[in-house]
């Protein structure tokens, strides 16, 4: 929930990835609960996949992000507008 | 009754943390507060029965991809200087503050490691030193891991080589 609207508030992309950390972390806590309260470790085993598609994601994002401020200047995603090579 | 007792605080400590990660002026702020967060949501599965998890939470998360977060907000935002930190006098006293708290902690410690060891220093003294102790959960979950979930394993490790690859290409100066 507080991932959502740092989502949605925030202007700085990268507090942005992190907010999205903050998004799977939550996701992950859900799943060990649930694991925890059925028994069954399928819950830590999508854990450990969610927290590997976390980890490449932040690595694809935050590269963006530096590709884009060196050509850019800026991480302010209202100054973000154009989608062109 | 003793994990609630755990849980509450917990809960709210990690809740807290993240409304300041979000609500952080400076993005270094919030990738210290994101550090703390996750080192908690590691704690908070420990009492789960998620061993394996919470270290992998404190490796990869606190320890790989902060630092990523880190060396990015380096990169990127150098511009707005904190102008708190023109101050000296609230370095120090948060130092001194700091620090009392770190030698209260080794404190209580170092006590409750005596009186535990006291109390049980006749079943310990019988065992010894070298009975190793084993979780289980990792051996479980390995089980699972390499049996059940073989096909989508392989898969997540192909995209984390395809995201490595993809990443250093994107930071890459020159192609």
């Amino acid at each position: 929930m507080i991932g959502v609207i740092g989502v949605l508030v925030r202007r700085n992309i990268i507090v942005i990835f992190m907010s999205i950390e903050l998004i799977l972390n939550a996701v992950n806590i859900n799943l060990i609960a649930l694991s925890d309260q059925l028994q069954d470790l399928a819950g830590q085993v999508f854990v450990v996949f969610v927290i590997a598609v976390a980890a490449a994601e932040a690595a694809v994002g935050l590269g963006i992000v530096i590709a884009f401020y060196r050509n850019k200047e800026t991480v302010n995603i209202d100054e973000i507008q154009i989608m062109r090579w | 009754m003793g994990e609630a007792l755990l849980f509450w605080p917990l809960s709210v400590l990690i809740l807290g943390l993240g409304v300041m990660v979000v609500s952080a002026q400076s993005a270094v702020h919030s990738v210290v507060f994101l550090v703390i967060n996750f080192l908690l949501v590691a704690v908070l599965y420990v009492t789960l029965n998620a061993e394996f998890i919470a270290v992998i939470q404190v490796l990869v998360y606190a320890g790989g991809i902060v630092v990523l977060y880190l060396f990015v907000v380096m990169l990127v935002n150098l511009k707005k200087e904190p102008e708190r930190f023109a101050d000296p006098r609230r370095l120090a006293r948060s130092g001194l503050v700091l620090s009392g708290l770190v030698l209260a902690l080794i404190v209580v410690a170092a006590v409750s490691s005596v009186l535990r060891n006291s109390g049980e220093g006749a079943v310990s003294g019988e065992l010894g030193s070298s009975t190793p102790f084993v979780s289980g959960n990792t051996e479980q979950l390995g089980w699972v891991l390499y049996t059940s979930y073989l096909v989508p394993f392989e898969l997540v490790s192909m995209l984390l080589l395809v995201a490595m690859v993809g990443a250093i290409v994107l930071a890459k100066r020159h192609l």
